[in-house]
């Protein structure tokens, strides 16, 4: 999907979820495939809310775990990257 | 042709049912509701209304509706507005309207005799999503009590459920069901609410329980036992679950507990529960669920041959 630092993501309308210790479950209804989380893909997920920007979300991260902003920045977007490919989360810009 | 009608309870909430053929009635009597009552004067929360369909081309899935919500291998739900249609082999069909609480079913000529069709899909599936409606929402499990302490086992058929059930059952132990539960919220704790039903097994496990040997009932594959036929079983209606065990059956001698992290354990505990349908009432579905897991301590059971230990290897964990 290519998403950069200031692209702005949020969660298909339509992806039931639920985080269970601090770690996520998501529902595909489409597929019917589960998806899960861990602790730092949870967080990444719950702050995908269509205003903050993946910049936004990596700082937040940095201040909650114990991970380097450049690190965290990757990981994020690689994240971001699959969710899209799976149809999980949507650019804000798309409506 | 008699016309025939059933008054039924089930977890407190009153059903009905026209039916006009005594067939029918034995189909609904195969998917193991207990019938408490025949008669009430109290109007019932749930009318189920039987029409044998003389054509062999009923309408069947509706005209311009969307894309099925639940496709299985032979049935599939449609939305109808704020309703929804349980279509069968593209023959039978359940209208369910919510708002007037009435099950409409069309039974094609081909399923009028189907003892399976009738009692499973054209009124177990409406049951299961009008109590899913009523947030009542179904888990594939059994449930048992050992030593206060209550114990659900979840996972598909064949899985063991039923044979831990009959292992507690023999040991003395406090029954909820073999095979379907309800879950609701009760302030902030989750309950479970039993399903009445005969507990049914497979043959393969039925040569556990030699001393019932001569009480199981064969059909459809199963073996089945009702409640009566079991000496010292002990039922109760409803608890609040403090154990959750996926059971897996593996070759060995001894029977093993060992501990399961809780996003394992909703994992395998929505495929047992979960039917595909709308965003808003799968997202309720899921919350429950989390809470029931978080809850209980999880565990996975891998199910040795020490079938009739199960209560003593369970009591090593409690």
């Amino acid at each position: 999907m290519g998403f950069r630092k200031d692209s702005v993501l949020r969660r298909s309308s339509d992806v039931p979820s639920r985080a269970v210790e601090g770690k996520g479950i998501l529902v595909d209804l489409e597929s019917g495939y589960y998806f899960s989380l861990n602790r730092t893909g949870q967080f990444i997920w719950e702050h995908l809310d269509g205003v903050k920007e993946l910049q936004e979300i990596v700082l937040l991260m940095v201040e909650q775990f114990d991970v380097d902003e450049e690190t965290c920045l990757k990981d994020c977007i690689e994240l971001a990257d699959c969710l899209a490919a799976d149809g999980l989360v949507v650019s804000a810009a798309s409506g | 042709m008699s016309r025939h009608s059933l008054q039924m309870e089930l977890l407190g909430e009153r059903l009905h049912v026209n039916a006009a053929r005594e067939d029918l009635l034995t189909g609904i009597r195969h998917a193991g509701v207990l019938l408490l009552c025949e008669e009430s004067d109290k109007s019932p929360q749930l009318t189920f209304s039987f029409d044998l369909a003389k054509s062999g081309h009923p309408p069947c899935v509706p005209p311009g509706a969307p894309r099925a919500v639940s496709e299985q291998k032979d049935f599939e739900i449609y939305p109808e507005g704020d309703n929804f249609v349980v279509v069968v082999e593209q023959k039978s069909t359940a209208h369910c309207r919510y708002d007037d609480c009435v099950v409409t079913i069309s039974v094609h000529p081909d399923h009028q005799t189907n003892s399976w069709i009738i009692g499973h899909r054209l009124f177990f599936i409406p049951l299961l999503e009008w109590m899913r409606y009523k947030n009542w929402y179904p888990i594939h499990g059994a449930c048992f009590q050992i030593d206060g302490r209550t114990i659900v086992v979840s996972g598909p058929s064949g899985s063991g459920k039923s044979t831990a059930a009959l292992s507690a059952i023999a040991s003395g132990c406090t029954i909820l069901s073999d095979d379907t539960l309800f879950a609701r919220r009760e302030g902030t704790i989750i309950r479970l609410d039993a399903f009445p039903e005969p507990v049914k097994i497979g043959s393969g496990s039925a040569r556990f329980f030699p001393e019932w040997s001569n009480q199981f009932i064969e059909g459809h594959g199963k073996f089945s036992i009702s409640e009566s036929e079991l000496p010292g079983e002990k039922r109760i209606t409803g608890a609040t679950p403090d154990y959750l065990l996926f059971p897996e059956i593996v070759e060995k001698e001894r029977t093993e507990l060992v501990p399961l992290g809780k996003e394992t354990a909703l994992i395998k505990l929505m495929p047992q529960s979960v039917l595909p349908e709308g965003h808003e009432v799968m997202q309720r579905h899921i919350d429950l669920l989390g809470e029931l897991v978080e809850q209980t301590e999880t565990y996975s059971l891998l199910f040795g041959r020490d079938v009739r230990d199960l209560p003593d290897r369970i009591r090593s964990i409690l």
